[in-house]
């Protein structure tokens, strides 16, 4: 029952993803960089990119980003047969061979530093295919990445800024919103006002997945942007597009992955560091609250779960098979769950752990939590 | 408690042995915060000892007194606390039950932390802790026995009762007893019989207090089940012991492909040790009956030398599950919870191991083993 859910699950996700790309064929297809616009600096580079995009109005820049502790040139080592690096100035540009016919078929994108132990991947492209590859590229590197996931209300603060930075106005163009409980809820939204798309998809407590969204006043901006990090370039201020989109991204997930470095448990100590997800309002009022949390660690692709403790109060042991991180999971209290990371494991599980946890459960903020003092008298009654 | 019966009954059972030592955990690991997190009492207290072996002064180790904790509070004075699910309450067994105690009713060498050298404090108190249901029966009982001389107890032996309220665990002095807290000599902050008696309070912690706790030691002194232990080692152990090329493996191809594992119990007890500094416990008993149960399930096979081959993988539910209704109900919510799934594997180890006939509605499919079916004599049940 559980594996027919996560496949029909699967199946509406790509089929909204089916009928996000059918909306797109209004909008502009993508096109493959040639390889001559890769400049010293990527900064450079974009901007011809965005030239590029400008006169063909199919094209398009598509950015990735991902936290990784090694450089470039570490991180695809073991991939050298199918990744060639090369380095610029300011970042380093790579060229995959791909296809049965090697050196016939190929890819080239760049990369670059876009924060601490951030890296952002971009190319320019009018297929999505294209963009395919190069996420299932670096997908074949975890777990030595993590993706930079956000959460809806991290999009939605981005386009806040950048409406209080630009003073324009920022509009929906399309978007995409998922029920956290309710597998395969889906809304779509076409033409609305930011707010009123992130206003509706909460009401209905849903969490937006994707955004394709048009910024208008002072600047133009026609662009795109994905929980997972992932965000598009179609025309409009590129320079605009880096400072608050690119830099955003890189900035509110590296706060994230900052709190995930350094939790794991080191071996043989008896100390634990903990990080808290914290909902901001009510999570648990019962039962069926906790039931369905632990439902949703349940469906956790490639891990396993143990029940140590479900009701009134949640403990769940939880070993993500992707790289043997194993956490212990508490629902102790009304507004949050704790997460203790166990030995071994690794920030990039953790990440795909909370992000888990926002797409099945409810979205929260991340946060370290500061070890409480408690006094004789809280403990008396 | 009668022997199950049908499968779905060893099921439960299993279940219920899981999360009776969950719940002694939790018990335990309350008064661990008492003594170490709450500011004005770990500064007046030596050292908190969730893994105590006490031994007398003058005697030796195999003599060793294994409580669920013990307390040094200062060179002058211990407690000893032991958490019981339940005390018989027919005549015999119950005087049976608390003669045990008065094993720890003698001086005793307690860990001191910092120092080196344990210490054997002037006086110790006992505390028996016990649900609420039957507590105040069984005080009734004890003072009855102690004024009939039937029962004679050194040092002081009190009894507490637990129970959960209000997200919370309340642990409280039951009323009636002659017995207190011996603890006079110690700082006022610490002083249970000043709270606990004189003032009538109770302690009241939670388990977002107790959490971080848990999650370092998730063990007690008490003996786990091993289906505890299993599960302990299915997700916190095994991967460790996978090679390289196993786990490239399991990244690219899915993680329900069995990877065996060769190991021998003193390298599974070194590896826990390596990892998680909870090798205090009893882990060569525990990990040779864990390992022992996972030859009964099928999922390992013991082959010469001492050497166990584990086969590992994410447990699911396609190995099946019985359908008698109490179990259809737990297993609605969590299809791919291990212990339940472990529970599967273990009830039909132990069917097998008695020759009945195979029910296939009821019984997960005894998966293909890959290195021959487990030889009856090799079975180890933990009955």
């Amino acid at each position: 029952m559980n594996r027919a859910r996560k496949f029909v699950l699967e199946l509406r996700r790509r089929s909204a993803l089916a009928q996000v790309l059918t909306l797109d064929k209004k909008m502009p297809q993508q096109l493959q960089l040639t390889g001559g616009e890769f400049v010293d600096h990527w900064r450079d580079t974009l901007e011809l990119c965005a030239g590029v995009c400008t006169r063909n109005r199919r094209a398009k820049i598509f950015f990735t980003t991902f936290f990784s502790e090694k450089p470039p040139h570490a991180l695809f080592g073991r991939l050298s047969r199918l990744v060639k690096l090369t380095k610029k100035t300011d970042y380093w540009f790579a060229s995959l061979v791909r296809g049965a016919k090697r050196g016939r078929t190929k890819l080239k994108f760049g990369l670059f530093q876009s924060g601490d132990n951030a890296w952002t991947a971009f190319t320019l492209t009018k297929t999505i295919a294209n963009e395919a590859v190069l996420l299932r590229l670096l997908a074949a590197l975890s777990p030595d990445i993590s993706e930079a996931y956000l959460t809806s209300n991290e999009i939605r603060s981005i386009f806040e800024e950048f409406e209080e930075r630009e003073g324009a106005t920022v509009s929906v163009n399309k978007a995409v919103a998922y029920s956290h409980r309710h597998e395969g809820q889906i809304s779509f939204f076409k033409n609305e006002a930011y707010d009123a798309v992130f206003n509706k998809a909460e009401n209905e407590g849903k969490f937006v997945d994707k955004v394709d969204f048009s910024l208008t006043g002072p600047h133009f901006l026609h662009g795109f942007l994905a929980r997972n990090g992932v965000a598009k370039f179609m025309a409009g201020d590129i320079g605009l597009f880096q400072e608050s989109i690119l830099i955003s991204v890189a900035r509110i997930s590296s706060s994230k992955h900052g709190v995930f470095r350094n939790s794991s448990r080191q071996p043989g100590s008896t100390e634990v560091s903990a990080i808290a997800v914290q909902f901001g309002e009510t999570a648990f009022r019962g039962r069926d609250d906790n039931v369905a949390f632990i439902s949703s660690l349940d469906q956790m692709a490639r891990s396993g779960i143990a029940v140590l403790h479900e009701n009134p109060y949640v403990h769940v042991s939880l070993i993500d098979f992707l790289d043997g991180s194993a956490f212990d999971i508490f629902a102790t209290s009304r507004k949050a769950v704790t997460i203790v990371p166990q030995v071994g494991a690794s920030p990039f599980s953790l990440n795909r752990l909370c992000n888990h946890i926002f797409e099945n459960f409810r979205e929260g903020a991340i946060v370290r939590p500061e070890e409480r003092v408690c006094t004789i008298e809280e403990v008396l009654a | 408690m009668a022997e199950p019966q049908t499968f779905s009954e060893c099921v439960d059972k299993l279940l219920d042995d899981f999360k009776l030592y969950d719940k002694t955990v939790d018990l335990v690991s309350c008064w661990e915060f008492l003594y170490t997190k709450v500011a004005s009492v770990r500064d007046k207290v030596l050292h908190f000892d969730r893994f105590p072996r006490l031994i007398s002064p003058e005697g030796n180790e195999r003599d060793r007194k294994t409580p669920d904790f013990a307390v040094l509070v200062s060179d002058r004075y211990g407690i000893i606390g032991d958490v019981k699910s339940g005390f018989p309450l027919e005549e015999v067994a119950f005087q049976r039950h608390l003669e045990r105690l008065k094993k720890y009713d003698q001086p005793l060498s307690f860990k001191s932390g910092k120092k080196s050298e344990p210490i054997s404090p002037t006086t110790h108190d006992i505390l028996l802790i016990i649900p609420f249901r039957d507590a105040q029966e069984i005080v009734v009982r004890i003072e009855d026995l102690r004024s009939k001389g039937k029962v004679k107890f050194e040092r002081n032996l009190l009894v507490f009762e637990w129970v959960y309220e209000s997200d919370e665990y309340i642990f409280r002095k039951v009323a009636g007893q002659t017995a207190d807290f011996s603890d006079s000599c110690v700082p006022e902050e610490v002083r249970l019989s000043k709270q606990l008696t004189s003032l009538g309070r109770s302690l009241k912690i939670s388990p977002d207090h107790i959490k971080l706790i848990k999650a370092t030691w998730q063990f007690c002194n008490d003996e786990p089940k091993p289906i505890y232990t299993i599960v302990f080692l299915w997700t916190k152990i095994l991967y460790h012991l996978l090679n390289e090329r196993q786990r490239e493996l399991w990244r690219r191809k899915n993680p329900q492909k069995e990877l065996p594992i060769d190991v021998t119990v003193q390298q599974l007890v070194d590896k826990i040790s390596e990892l998680y500094p909870i090798a205090w416990g009893h882990w060569t008993d525990w990990i040779t009956s864990a390992l022992d149960t996972l030859v009964t399930t099928g999922l390992a096979a013991r082959i010469p030398d001492g050497h166990y081959v584990i086969r590992y993988r994410n447990l699911t539910r396609e190995v099946g599950e019985p359908g008698s209704p109490p179990l259809a109900t737990r297993g609605a919510h969590h299809p791919a919870e291990y212990a339940k799934i472990l529970a599967t594997y273990i009830c039909k180890g132990l069917r097998h191991k008695k020759g009945e006939t195979e029910c296939p509605d009821e019984a997960p499919a005894q998966p293909d083993l890959p290195f021959g079916p487990t030889a009856p004599q090799e079975s180890a049940a933990d009955e």
